[in-house]
């Protein structure tokens, strides 16, 4: 009974199943550490079910059966995320779908439909990384969804899988010419609507607070913040300090960049540079911020962003896959040199309402001391750091509630944020606009592409004051207790003993293998140039390549070019296909001359009749000619014996070869002396 | 279509997501829909059609087609159908063999030669995103015998006895004796309880009286009807034939002297086929 209830499932062939349960595991494995962990269980069942339906062990599930396992899975997808929307929600609502149309193919369509299905679930992958490896992958495993797609369309039962597999990777060889020419010339669009991209995936990276304890944390993270390529030479590290975010606000413990100055926008009337810029492109890594890190002063290029006040610059969207813009940077540079607006004034100078009175004290005396001169207060400071017993530690010990003092008078361990945040604390205590300045210094050179490679453990901060005519100066207090770090530019060689024997540095401890070092910056080399020609072709690209092409941009120059590029591609694949084959539709020699012959004969009203063979024809012809008969004998022989016996003689070369073309000449002789 | 749906969704999610990636993606499947194209005109091309033999049929049942598929020397093509008139054939696969023979069963309706005309040869593989199709025409041709119908033998018609007494061996009457086992002998002829004595095959052979030789007279059927008259002689044929009587055929203009045998129902059969009245 229910039988008939069940349509009857269309005899999918065994290579065609094997390639399509390959293709669903492949393509949901990549997404596995983001998919709520029943979906897994559910994965795993819905594979044994659809194995054992094809054993024909099990049958699909009922209807009903199928219909509350969605309404479960959307709901549980809901519970899990909390939503249903965003790419973590959706692509888990997908694959949900996915999953359970495994367990609803009765049809060759329904199978169809899983193979398109498997495509779409394929590209969500690129929803979270773009990296090559990723890239590499997703082309396999397209390779096998379309080779489950030819098997799909086989009848032929007795092929092997690899065969499939071959031709597919045939046929997207021969569409990657077409795709060159799309991924180049197909006009690139910007967004249509906003989608409102929101990824929960974690990124490690600067933070937009800082309590002395989290830079600890952040250094020891060897995963890339970012790529610069530079026009010319690499500028040394003393100029490589990367701005991204300005610390201006302090509650006593937690240094804060929520802050307003980054909400005004900077006025290009205070702003004064000379000299000659320097140019690089930044391959800037997802963060989940905004932030764009660039050398002061910078202008942006090739990504929407705003500028503050404090001229740090701003992505118009959280950066949340790679992207790159092309930077000006004037390390000669002056802004608001002639003042600070008021109320940014006030911030610049705002201390905690109580504690730390003897570093206010300190600061105080310090600037006395220096005559109110702020760079010879900084450069006091700087002697005090330098002078006395302090230590640069990425272990810092802990520090009470007035955290400045216990680390000026107590500790004096620290990091960069410790001695950026006592030399703001104090130069504010003296009433000096300040603020500390997060961001990255230095950077390691790749050793074969001329780009720089910036790291988390880069990560650093450092300060700015403000000077009455010169504008804001950049001071770098940690340069003073361990200033070969500044030197070399890379935390690595400024690591204690202690704090690397104590720490696990994942990341540091692969770079001591030389071997493992040196295969870590090949493979960096190759995801660089990935990401910088491909990932990072975009509209802006694309225009220089038109414009290149071109000349002059308009539609219809690019409809044109697209056109006449894809027209030229599919036509030359077209050709190549089908001129690889033998044409053996081609009359011969001898066939050629034998028509000859029937066209001779139809003239005087003798046809061949419909699948009378060349002798019996020859032999009823010589009835009505008998006194042609010898000629007609011999011409119908010669054909025969060309057309029938020569197969043999194909394999040896040369002289049966020349016998043949003899025997034709013959054939021709003797139809032209026929004369009826 | 679902295909070039997901493209262009992804397509759409590439632009608004702005990733660059998925965008590629969506322009690597549109080539390949593009190369899918090529793949599926190439897989019918370069394939030798000829036709083969056809099997004559009487009118209302069906006449078997043959055609024979070549392959080309480089490459192998799959999964090609032959529809013909109403004829859908399986799928035929030009991979290990050589060449294959296509087999079309046509509803021959109507007496006389079949010309069904033009076959389409179609195949969507390998994608099954488009289909590739190609019209051949081999003038081939069937003959179609008159659909046998029923009907009473005037008895005269049964005339024109030879003379009595001629002995036809391999008849079935009495028992004649044996001989050898031929390789073409019916089984039920051997003489097992022979083979049980001697280990040899032997093959009964009976003897039947050539009685009578009917004479199937066209001017002898009562029907009015052309066809029908030739369906009645038709039957009365295959009757004969299946009782292996002599039997002979007279139409107007032509005239088969009585026979017996495959040969001679299928000239009685051929003659009535082609048989014009006026």
């Amino acid at each position: 009974m229910a039988e008939s209830r069940h349509p009857p499932i269309f005899p999918m062939p065994r290579t065609a199943f094997v390639l399509l349960i390959v293709s669903v595991t492949l393509t949901v494995v990549p997404h596995i550490q983001r998919l709520p962990p029943w979906l897994l269980a559910v994965f795993g069942v819905v594979l044994v079910w659809r194995i054992q339906v094809f054993r024909q062990r099990l049958r699909f599930p009922p209807k009903w059966a199928r219909l509350f396992m969605v309404c479960g899975g959307i709901l549980g997808v809901l519970v899990y995320h909390g939503t249903v929307f965003g790419p973590d929600a959706g692509v888990a609502l997908l694959i949900t779908a996915y999953l359970f149309k495994q367990l609803e193919m009765y049809t060759r369509r329904d199978a169809f439909l899983v193979v398109i299905l498997s495509f779409f679930v394929l590209a969500t992958e690129f929803l979270f990384s773009t990296a090559l490896l990723t890239s590499i992958y997703v082309f396999a495993v397209m390779v096998v969804i379309t080779a489950t797609l030819i098997a799909l369309n086989m009848t032929d039962t007795s092929i092997a899988v690899w065969r499939p597999l071959k031709t597919a990777l045939v046929t997207i060889l021969q569409a990657v010419p077409l795709l060159l020419v799309f991924f180049f010339l197909f006009p690139r669009i910007g967004p249509i609507w906003d989608l409102g991209m929101k990824s929960t995936i974690a990124r490690t990276g600067l933070s937009d607070r800082m309590t002395p304890g989290d830079v600890a944390k952040l250094s020891q993270s060897a995963k890339l913040a970012f790529r610069v390529e530079f026009e010319g030479e690499i500028p040394p590290p003393r100029d490589r300090y990367w701005r991204a975010l300005i610390f201006d606000r302090f509650d006593g413990q937690t240094w804060s960049a929520q802050g307003d100055s980054s909400n005004i926008p900077y006025n290009p009337g205070y702003l004064k540079v000379a000299g000659e810029p320097m140019k690089y492109r930044v391959f800037l890594e997802p963060t989940g911020n905004n932030w764009l890190p660039a050398i002061s002063w910078s202008e942006l290029n090739g990504i929407k962003h705003r500028t503050s006040n404090s001229l740090v610059h701003y992505a118009s969207s959280v950066v949340d896959k790679p992207v790159s813009y092309q930077v000006e940077s004037y390390l000669n540079y002056q802004y608001e040199m002639m003042g600070v607006p008021r109320d940014l004034w006030r911030l610049y100078t705002t201390l905690p309402p109580m504690g730390n009175q003897r570093s206010i004290e300190l600061g105080r005396d310090l600037y006395r001391n220096s005559g109110g001169d702020p760079e010879a207060m900084a450069a006091a400071m700087m002697r005090m750091f330098a002078e006395e017993e302090f230590v640069y530690t990425l272990a810092p010990p802990k520090l009470g509630s007035d955290s400045i003092d216990g680390f000026l008078f107590n500790t004096q361990k620290g990091f960069c944020a410790h001695y950026a945040g006592a030399f703001v604390f104090m130069m504010r205590a003296a009433g000096i606009p300040a603020r500390m300045i997060g961001g990255y210094q230095g950077g390691e050179a790749h050793p074969i592409g001329n780009y720089l490679l910036i790291h988390q453990y880069d990560a650093h901060a450092w300060v700015e004051f403000w000077v009455n005519g010169k504008g804001w100066v950049r001071e770098d207090p940690t340069a003073a207790i361990a200033p070969h770090r500044i030197e070399l530019g890379s935390l690595r060689e400024s690591l204690d003993e202690m704090s690397l024997l104590n720490s696990p540095f994942s990341g540091l401890d692969l770079r001591n293998l030389p071997l493992m070092g040196e295969l870590r910056m090949m493979f960096d080399y190759v995801d660089y140039l990935w990401f910088k020609n491909v990932v990072s072709f975009d509209s802006g690209a694309q225009t220089k390549l038109f414009q290149q092409l071109l000349g002059k941009v308009t539609p219809q120059g690019i409809a044109l070019l697209l056109a006449a590029c894809g027209g030229a591609v599919v036509l030359v694949l077209g050709l190549w296909m089908l001129l690889t084959q033998k044409r053996l539709q081609k009359l011969d020699a001898a066939d050629k001359q034998y028509l000859r012959f029937l066209h001779k004969l139809e003239k005087m009203g003798i046809q061949r009749e419909l699948g009378e063979g060349v002798l019996s024809f020859s032999a009823r012809v010589q009835r009505i000619y008998p006194e042609h008969s010898e000629i007609i004998l011999s011409i119908s022989e010669l054909y025969s014996s060309i057309k029938y016996s020569d197969k043999p003689e194909n394999t040896k070369q040369g002289k049966n070869l020349s016998g043949k073309s003899d025997s034709i000449a013959s054939l021709k002789q003797a139809i032209t002396k026929l004369k009826l | 279509m679902g295909y070039l749906l997901t493209t262009f969704l992804l397509f759409i999610a590439g632009v608004n997501y702005d990733n660059s990636m998925i965008l590629n993606f969506s322009f690597f499947l549109g080539s390949l829909f593009v190369v899918s194209i090529l793949q599926t005109f190439s897989n019918l091309s370069g394939m030798v059609i000829s036709a083969g033999h056809t099997e004559p049929a009487f009118a209302g049942s069906e006449a078997k087609f043959v055609l024979h598929l070549e392959k080309s020397r480089r490459k192998d093509h799959h999964s090609i159908y032959c529809s013909w008139h109403g004829f859908k054939s399986k799928a035929h696969n030009l991979t290990s063999d050589h060449e294959v023979a296509v087999t079309c069963l046509l509803a021959a309706k109507k007496r006389g030669w079949y010309r069904p005309g033009r076959f389409k040869l179609d195949s969507v593989y390998p994608f099954g995103l488009c289909r590739a199709w190609t019209w051949v025409d081999l003038d081939m041709a069937a003959l179609v015998y008159p659909q046998p119908i029923e009907c009473e033998l005037n008895m005269s018609s049964v005339s024109d006895r030879e003379q009595e007494g001629a002995v036809a061996t391999d008849g079935h009457d009495d028992f004649a004796g044996l001989r050898t086992y031929n390789s073409s002998d019916s089984l039920k002829t051997v003489d097992w309880k022979a083979f049980a004595r001697r280990n040899v095959l032997y093959t009964k052979q009976f003897q039947g009286y050539q009685a009578k030789s009917s004479w199937l007279k066209w001017s002898e059927m009562h029907a009015s009807d052309t066809e029908i008259r030739l369906s009645g002689l038709c039957y009365w044929v295959l009757q004969f034939s299946k009782t292996n009587e002599p039997y002979g055929l007279e139409l107007p203009g032509v005239s088969i002297s009585p026979g017996i045998g495959k040969q001679h129902e299928e000239a009685c059969l051929t003659a009535l086929a082609e048989f014009d009245y006026g």
